[in-house]
């Protein structure tokens, strides 16, 4: 079912999280059928782009070693939270992220996470 | 028209009741603030009840408990707001000229937590509920605590704030509630014992957090013509009761502040006030970072500098303008349900001259002030009539 979500994962490991695009220009994930800003029902499905940076992000309660949920502001403009593959002690707002395959925590679900884009490869 | 005027008042103070139900609780409240009023259970001619996570009926519950009157008993759930509705409720059958006599309660008991997927368990592949769970699950489930924390954090990264001006507010409202004996957490509390308590959500350690618990507060809305019938000493006119939800699908951060905006200015404009008119604020602070955003949003500060109001005293009993008088949700408690209605009971309090050694002096007006989970935002004005 998440391959209406996220798209299949590219050689790289990355993945790109799908995206409702109305005819009126709003954008929203997860996507959806009826457009939450004009109630329009013509939406597309389009591709996000694989990077953005931290808006801002904070620790699961309860997770040892404690583990990192962030809000990823994505190149388009579009935020979208997740878990970020980096230890706390490494993070700061503005740090440049990309999208990747990952199973959800506790499960064995495929999902995605974000994870610090390497300065060299930037 | 007749205005809603609050006739009487009452509460169980916030704290654990592991021996008592929900029905029990509210009964209290409800049999307190019908004596506060000089009028009987037998008189009221409506009850709301606001309550969230407590079952189905909870208010029918207490009304049962109280005894068969035959009045109806709307039931009201709108998360942290479900006091406060129920209370705007009351008020409008009043002002309707649908009843004289209103009673809004609140009811809450830990454990009866809020559960945002209706309590359905985990959902079976492919159905519209398993795609919400994965979508949720992928986003990291974070509880309410987490938002706040990224709040913080990036409230932090747009004005330079500290912890440590985060901690005052705790500080501050521990500060009220040593003087309110309704109040759950009253232990005096240091800025030090913030910034080294248990970490729950970074940065968030415990004390920036409200306590979860059990109460019941309630009120009385009666007609004009109604309140001089009784002999109210101290008649409070309901001046505003606005309610918005979001417009604007903004981030985390913004939504909140931007309906708190938009509710108070509704707010001002039916009371025909502005900030500068308010003697005291009751506010949705249940993290510490909300008392400082909202206090800029409803136009008391300039955005950006509520942590220097905060470290001023100007939001402490005494400062220019205070909030959060009988210790707000992080230390006067927050069951949810009764928490709106703790705030009416708090301002009522403070407008009559009743609130003791946390007395703000010469107050007559307040305003109330709860948003909760999934965008509610409701604001009343209440003032000395």
């Amino acid at each position: 079912m998440n391959d209406t979500l996220i798209s299949p994962p590219a050689a790289d490991g990355s993945v790109r999280l799908l995206l409702s695009r109305c005819e009126c220009g709003a954008v929203a994930f997860p996507p959806r059928s009826r457009c939450a800003a004009c109630s329009g029902t013509n939406l597309a499905t389009i591709e996000a782009p694989v990077s953005g940076t931290i808006y801002s992000w904070t620790t699961m309660p309860g997770s040892e070693p404690p583990a990192v949920v962030g809000v990823v502001k994505l190149e388009n403009g579009v935020s979208v939270q997740g878990y970020i593959t980096a230890p706390r002690e490494s993070m700061r707002i503005g740090l440049p992220v990309r999208s990747v395959a990952a199973a959800i925590p506790g499960s064995d679900d495929p999902g995605y996470a974000f994870e610090p884009i390497e300065e060299a490869s930037l | 028209m007749t205005r809603a005027i609050v006739a009487g008042v009452g509460m169980v103070p916030f704290g654990r009741y592991p021996g008592r139900s929900i029905a029990d609780l509210g009964a209290e409240a409800a049999f307190a603030a019908l004596a506060d009023a000089g009028t009987s259970w037998q008189a009221a001619e409506v009850m709301y009840c606001g309550a969230a996570g407590a079952g189905m009926t909870p208010g029918t519950r207490v009304g049962a408990e109280m005894g068969l009157t035959g009045a109806p008993i709307i039931n009201v759930e709108n998360a942290s707001a479900s006091g406060s509705s129920a209370f705007r409720s009351a008020c409008l059958e009043v002002t309707s000229g649908n009843v004289e006599i209103a009673l809004a309660v609140g009811v809450g008991k830990f454990g009866n937590m809020l559960r945002l997927d209706g309590g359905a368990g985990r959902p079976e592949l492919g159905t519209a509920e398993y795609r919400d769970s994965l979508v949720s699950r992928m986003q990291g489930s974070l509880p309410p605590v987490g938002q706040f924390a990224m709040r913080t954090r990036r409230r932090m990264h747009e004005f330079g704030s500290t912890m440590e001006q985060f901690a005052l507010v705790a500080v501050k409202n521990r500060k009220h509630a040593e003087h309110n004996p309704y109040a759950q957490m009253r232990a005096p509390l240091t800025v030090e014992q913030v910034m080294a308590a248990r970490m729950v959500a970074d940065p968030l350690t415990v004390p920036h957090c409200c306590p979860v618990g059990d109460g019941a507060a309630a009120a009385v809305v009666v007609s004009e013509g109604k309140a001089r019938e009784l002999g109210i000493r101290v008649p409070v006119a309901v001046l505003a009761s606005t309610f918005r939800t979001p417009a604007v699908s903004g981030g985390m951060d913004t939504q909140d502040a931007d309906t708190t905006t938009r509710t108070c200015q509704q707010a001002f404009t039916e009371a025909g006030l502005g900030p500068a008119d308010i003697d005291i604020v009751q506010v949705h602070d249940a993290f510490t970072v909300e008392e400082i955003e909202y206090c800029e949003s409803m136009g008391f500060c300039e955005p950006g500098s509520g942590e220097f109001a905060v470290e001023r005293g100007d939001l402490s009993i005494g400062g220019r303008i205070p909030f959060s008088t009988d210790g707000g949700l992080l230390s006067r408690g927050h069951p949810l349900g009764p928490t709106g209605l703790a705030q009416v009971f708090e301002t009522v309090l403070q407008v009559r001259g009743d609130a003791g050694n946390r007395q703000v002096a010469g107050a007559s007006t307040g305003l109330l002030h709860m948003v909760g989970i999934g965008g509610v935002c409701l604001v009343h004005i209440l003032q000395k009539a």
